[in-house]
C-alpha cells in the first residue's frame, strides 16, 4: 500500500516537476490530428513542430529542473525552437534508415518516441527524487504559493510572442493587398489533343488528309479574334479557322487538310495570330501514307 | 553621462546560471510609453512603406517603373523603424535585458517584412526554387536524396525534412512553413548573436548592439531569409557557437558541461545534415574554439571544446564519407578558381582573372553603390577598434580569441569578390563571419556611445575610456554618427549583396533568377503539368529550368551538353543527338530572348560551356529557332518568348525535313 502511494506521489511529482508539458504537447498532437480547420491545425500544429520537440530534447539532456535553471524564459524558447529545428532531420533519417520513407505517421511516430522518452526521463528522475525523500525521516510538503503568471512566464517572452504574431499578421495583410505582378498580355498556343500527348509522327485520319487540335490561351483582359491557319510544307494551306476567345481563358479548335500522299513524313506549321501580333508556329509531324515510303 | 549596463551573470567568466544570478545594476526604469507607441507606429508605418515600394513595382513589372521612387520609399520605410529602434538599443541605461531582446525581435520581424513581399506565395529565387521543389517532392513521394537542378541539395536534407515535418503537423504548403522557417531563422540569428555577445562582454547592451549589427550583414535581407538550406544552418551554426561556449565556462559542474556538449552535438550533427558550408564552417569555428582554449595547458577547462570540435569533425566525416560525398567536387573548383583569379591581378597580363568588375552595369542606386564600396571600410575599421578596445579580455577569454580570428576572415574574403569563381564563397561567408564580427563592431559602437569599454577588471567596474568626460553634445553627435553608420551599413550592405533584379520585380532580364519567373512562364509550366504529367526530364537555359522544373514537376538534366543544342546555326552533332535519347531527354524548353543579350551571370547552361563568363554576343535567334527544321522536335506550345518542344527519339535519324540525312 506504502509502495502504491509513493509511486502515485511520484507519477504527480512528474506531472509538477514536468510541469505538465509533455502530457499538453502529447494532447495538441492528438487535437492536430483531428479534421479541424486549417487555421487551427496551423496554430496547433506550427508549435507542436517547432518548438515541442526541442522542449523534449532539452527535458532529456538537462531534466526539467536543470533546464528551467538555464537562461531566461525567452532565450530558453529560442533555443528549444533550434533542438526542435536540429532534432527533425536527425530523428526523422534515423527512422528512415528502419522505413524508408517519410510520411505524416512516420513523422509522428517520431515525435510520440521523443515525448514517451522526455515522460520517462521525467518520471525516472523523480522516482530518484522521491526515493531520496523515502529515506528522509519523514515526508512534509512545504506548501509553495503558486505564482503569479506574469512570474512565470516572462514578460519579455510574452512581448516577442506578441511581436512575432502581431508583425506576421501585419506582414501578411500587406502581402494580400498586393496587386498583382504586371504581365505580357500576349497569347500563346499549343498543341491539343493526340497531338499534345501522342509520340509523333501523327497517325493521318485518312489516306490523304489529317486533323490537328489546337488550345488558344487569351490573357489579355478583352476578347479576341484568333485565325489559325495551317501550312503542310509541299501541299499547300489547311483551310483557316477564325475562333473567338474570350478575355482571360481558352478555346480549342480543329483543323483539318489534305497531306501529300508519297511523303515520308509531312510537317504541319500552325500559326495563330489575332490581327495585331502572330506567334511564331507551332510544328506537328504526320506519318507517310504509303509503306515503304521512308525506306530511303 | 551614461555607462553599460554591465551584466555579470551574463559574463564569459562570471556566475553558472543567468537567469538565477542577482541583478548587477539597478533594476531598469519601466520605458517609457511614448517609446512603445512610437515603435508601434514606426514599425507599422514602415511595413507600410515597404508595400507601396512593391506595389508600384508589381503594377509595373513590365517596363520596370521608376527604380529610384521605389529605393527611396523602401529606405525610407526601413528608417522609419530601424532608426528609433537604434535609438533605444543604443541606450545604455534603462533599457531592459529583456526589452532589448524583444526590440532585436521586433528588428528580424521588421527587416524580413521586404522578403516576404518580393514573393508572397510562391518561391522565386533559384536556390529556393531547388529546396521548394525538392521539399514538394519529399512531401508527395516520401522519399529522399531525390535528384534536383542543384545536384548536391539532395544530399542535405535536412531542410526539406523540417519543411515536411511542419506540413504533417500544421497543414500548411510548402511555401508558407519556408516562409515560417525563414522568418524564425532571422529571429533565432539575432537572439544567438545576443547571447553569444553578452556571454562575452557581460553587457546587455553591447548584446543588443550586436544583433543590431548582425542584422546590417548583407545577406541578412535577403539571401540568407530565402528558403534554402543555409537559412536554416545559418541559425544551427549560430547556436551550435552559443551553446559551445556554455559548454566551455569553466564555472559550470562537470556534469551541466557534459550536457551542454550533448546539446552542442545534436545542433553540430543537425548541421552536418542541412548544408555542407555552414557545417565545414561550423568545424572551423568549432576547432579555432578548441585552440584557443589551450587544452595542452589546461585540459580539464578545455576538454570539452576539444570533444565539441571533435564531434564536429566526426559528424561531417561521416555525412560526407557516406551520403554527401559529392560535396568534394561541388566545392573544390571554388577556392582553387578563385585563388588562381586572385593570383592573375598580380601576373603580368593582369586582365585575364576575372570577369567582373564592381557594380558592372548596375542599376542601383548611385547612394547604394557608394555606401557598398565604404560598408566594408567601415566594419573592417570598427572591427579593428574593437579588437583593439576588447585586447586585454583575450588573455582569458577564448571564445573572444575565437572571435577575434574568425573575424579576420571577413576582410580576407573581400579581394575574392572580384573574382568569378570567388564571390560567391565570399558572399555566402559574410552572414557565417558577422555572427562574431558583430561583437567586435558592437563593442566599439557601445564604447563609443557610452564612454565605456567594458569591464577592465571585473564585474561591475566599467573602466572609461579617454573621451569619456565629454558634453552631453558630443554624446548625441556620437549617437547620431552611430545611427548614420547603422543606416550606412544596412543600405550599403545591401546593395553589396543585392542587385535591383532581386530587390523588386521588373521586366524579364536575361539570366537572372529572381526576373526569369514571370506569368508567362509559370503558364507554361502550368500547361506542360497539366498536360504532360510531371517526372519528364528536359533541357532549357539554367534559370528557365529552374523555374520550368519547379512548376512544371519535371526534371532539369543537369550535365547535358545542351549548348551543342542551342548554340550554333547548324545542326547539332550526331553524338549530341545520340545522347538525346531513348528516354533520356523528354522536353527541351527554348526561350527567344536568348538572343537578345549574354547571360548576366556568364553562362547560359553550366560553367562549363564553351565561352562562359567571357560572351559577348548572344546566342543568335537563327540557332534558336532551328528546332521546327528538325523531326525530332515537336514545337507543342508557344508563347510570346516559349517554345516548348517534345523530343521524339525515334526521329532523331530524320535530320533536316525535306533534306535527306
Amino acid at each position: 500500500m506504502s509502495r502504491a502511494i509513493t509511486s502515485l506521489r511520484s507519477v504527480v511529482a512528474a506531472q509538477r516537476a514536468g510541469g505538465g508539458v509533455p502530457a499538453a504537447v502529447a494532447g495538441a498532437l492528438s487535437l492536430a490530428n483531428l479534421p479541424v480547420p486549417g487555421v487551427w491545425k496551423a496554430v496547433l500544429g506550427l508549435p507542436l513542430a517547432f518548438w515541442a520537440p526541442g522542449y523534449c530534447v532539452a527535458i532529456l539532456i538537462f531534466g526539467h529542473a536543470s533546464w528551467a535553471a538555464r537562461f531566461d524564459g525567452l532565450v530558453r524558447r529560442a533555443a528549444e525552437c533550434v533542438l526542435s529545428m536540429a532534432a527533425w532531420p536527425l530523428l526523422v533519417l534515423l527512422a528512415y534508415a528502419i522505413e524508408p520513407r517519410v510520411t505524416a505517421s512516420s513523422v509522428e511516430r517520431c515525435f510520440l518516441v521523443l515525448v514517451i522518452a522526455t515522460l520517462i526521463r521525467v518520471q525516472l528522475t523523480t522516482r530518484s527524487a522521491g526515493s531520496d525523500e523515502a529515506a528522509a525521516p519523514r515526508y512534509q510538503p512545504q506548501p509553495q504559493p503558486r505564482a503569479r503568471f506574469s512570474e512565470r512566464v516572462p514578460r519579455a517572452l510574452i512581448a516577442a510572442v506578441a511581436v512575432i504574431v502581431l508583425g506576421g499578421g501585419l506582414t501578411a495583410v500587406l502581402a494580400y493587398s498586393l496587386p498583382p505582378q504586371q504581365s505580357s498580355t500576349a497569347s500563346a498556343a499549343a498543341l491539343a489533343g493526340t497531338a499534345a500527348t501522342a509520340d509523333t509522327p501523327l497517325a493521318r485520319e485518312t489516306a490523304q488528309g489529317g486533323e490537328v487540335s489546337v488550345t488558344i490561351f487569351n490573357s489579355a483582359p478583352v476578347a479576341h479574334d484568333y485565325r489559325i491557319t495551317a501550312t503542310v510544307t509541299g501541299a499547300g494551306t489547311w483551310t483557316a479557322t477564325v475562333t473567338t476567345v474570350a478575355a482571360d481563358s481558352q478555346t480549342t479548335a480543329k483543323l483539318r487538310g489534305a497531306l501529300p500522299s508519297t511523303a515520308c513524313l509531312s510537317r504541319v506549321s500552325i500559326v495563330v495570330s489575332d490581327g495585331s501580333q502572330r506567334l511564331q508556329p507551332l510544328v506537328a509531324y504526320f506519318r507517310g501514307n504509303e509503306s515503304g515510303s521512308c525506306d530511303q | 553621462m551614461t555607462s553599460i549596463v554591465h551584466d555579470p551573470a551574463g559574463s564569459e567568466t562570471a556566475g553558472t546560471i543567468e537567469a538565477a544570478a542577482p541583478p548587477a545594476t539597478r533594476r531598469p526604469a519601466r520605458p517609457p510609453l511614448v517609446w512603445y507607441s512610437l515603435l508601434a507606429a514606426a514599425f507599422v508605418l514602415g511595413a507600410v512603406m515597404f508595400r507601396f515600394a512593391y506595389a508600384e513595382a508589381f503594377a509595373h513589372a513590365l517596363t520596370g517603373g521608376d527604380p529610384a521612387y521605389h529605393y527611396t520609399v523602401y529606405w525610407i520605410g526601413m528608417a522609419l523603424f530601424l532608426v528609433p529602434a537604434s535609438l533605444r538599443l543604443l541606450r545604455a541605461n534603462g533599457v531592459s535585458a529583456g526589452e532589448r531582446k524583444v526590440l532585436l525581435i521586433a528588428v528580424a520581424v521588421f527587416t524580413y517584412i521586404p522578403r516576404v513581399l518580393r514573393s508572397p506565395s510562391q518561391p522565386l529565387f533559384f536556390d529556393e526554387l531547388a529546396h521548394w521543389s525538392q521539399s514538394e517532392h519529399l512531401y508527395q513521394s516520401g522519399k529522399l536524396f531525390q535528384p534536383n537542378v542543384v545536384a548536391i541539395v539532395a544530399d542535405y536534407p535536412g531542410l526539406h525534412i523540417l519543411t515536411v515535418a511542419a506540413q504533417h503537423f500544421s497543414g500548411l504548403d510548402t511555401y508558407q512553413v519556408g516562409l515560417v522557417i525563414g522568418g524564425l531563422s532571422h529571429v533565432l540569428e539575432l537572439l544567438a548573436v545576443f547571447v553569444l555577445v553578452r556571454r562575452l562582454f557581460g553587457s546587455q547592451h553591447t548584446a543588443g548592439l550586436a544583433g543590431l549589427c548582425y542584422a546590417l550583414n548583407p545577406g541578412y535581407l535577403l539571401f540568407t531569409a530565402q528558403y534554402a538550406y543555409e537559412s536554416l544552418a545559418l541559425i544551427l551554426v549560430a547556436w551550435a557557437i552559443v551553446l559551445a561556449q556554455e559548454a566551455s565556462r569553466p564555472e559550470s559542474p562537470r556534469a551541466t558541461r557534459w550536457r551542454w556538449t550533448a546539446a552542442t552535438g545534436v545542433v553540430i550533427a543537425a548541421t552536418a545534415v542541412t548544408h555542407h558550408l555552414s557545417s565545414l564552417f561550423l568545424v572551423f569555428v568549432l576547432v579555432v574554439h578548441a585552440l584557443a582554449h589551450r587544452p595542452w595547458r589546461d585540459w580539464e577547462r578545455g576538454r570539452y571544446a576539444v570533444w565539441i570540435a571533435v564531434i564536429g569533425i566526426a559528424a561531417n566525416a561521416l555525412w560526407m564519407g557516406t551520403l554527401g560525398s559529392s560535396v568534394f567536387t561541388y566545392l573544390a573548383p571554388y577556392p582553387r578558381e578563385g585563388f588562381e583569379q586572385i593570383l592573375s591581378f598580380f601576373s603580368a597580363d593582369g586582365q585575364s582573372g576575372s570577369g567582373r568588375s564592381a557594380f558592372q552595369a548596375s542599376s542601383l542606386p548611385r547612394y547604394e553603390m557608394v555606401l557598398a564600396l565604404a560598408a566594408p571600410v567601415v566594419v573592417s575599421l570598427l572591427g579593428v577598434i574593437g579588437a583593439w578596445l576588447s585586447r586585454r579580455r583575450w588573455r582569458t577569454s577564448p571564445m573572444l580569441r575565437t572571435v577575434f580570428i574568425v573575424s579576420v576572415c571577413y576582410p580576407l574574403s573581400l579581394p575574392f569578390v572580384l573574382t568569378t569563381a570567388g564571390a560567391p564563397g565570399a558572399h555566402r561567408s559574410w552572414p557565417f563571419t558577422y555572427l562574431l564580427l558583430s561583437g567586435l563592431l558592437a563593442f566599439t559602437i557601445a564604447a563609443a556611445c557610452s564612454g565605456t569599454a567594458g569591464r577592465r577588471g571585473g564585474p561591475g567596474r566599467p573602466r572609461r575610456v579617454a573621451f569619456a568626460a565629454r558634453s552631453r553634445r558630443i554624446n548625441a553627435l556620437l549617437k547620431a554618427g552611430a545611427i548614420a553608420v547603422v543606416m550606412a551599413l544596412i543600405v550599403g550592405n545591401s546593395g553589396s549583396e543585392n542587385n535591383n533584379e532581386s530587390m523588386f520585380p521588373g521586366p524579364w532580364q536575361v539570366g537572372t533568377d529572381a526576373r526569369t519567373e514571370s506569368p508567362e512562364l509559370l503558364a507554361v509550366a502550368a500547361w506542360a503539368k497539366q498536360t504532360q504529367g510531371g517526372g519528364h526530364n528536359f533541357i532549357s537555359d539554367y534559370t528557365t529550368g529552374g523555374v520550368f522544373g519547379a512548376f512544371a514537376d519535371d526534371d532539369f538534366l543537369v550535365g547535358f551538353p545542351s549548348w551543342d543544342l542551342y548554340f550554333y546555326d547548324a545542326p547539332p552533332k550526331p553524338q549530341t543527338l545520340q545522347e538525346l535519347g531513348p528516354d533520356k531527354v523528354d522536353f527541351m524548353l527554348v526561350d527567344s530572348r536568348l538572343s537578345e543579350a549574354p547571360f548576366e551571370s556568364g553562362f547560359y547552361f553550366e560553367p562549363s560551356e564553351p565561352e562562359a563568363y567571357t560572351r559577348t554576343s548572344p546566342i543568335s535567334l537563327s540557332a534558336l529557332e532551328k528546332f521546327t527544321a528538325y523531326p525530332w522536335a515537336v514545337k507543342i506550345y508557344q508563347s510570346q518568348h516559349y517554345a516548348l518542344y517534345r523530343l521524339e527519339p525515334g526521329e532523331l535519324n530524320a535530320g533536316v525535313y525535306g533534306v535527306t540525312p
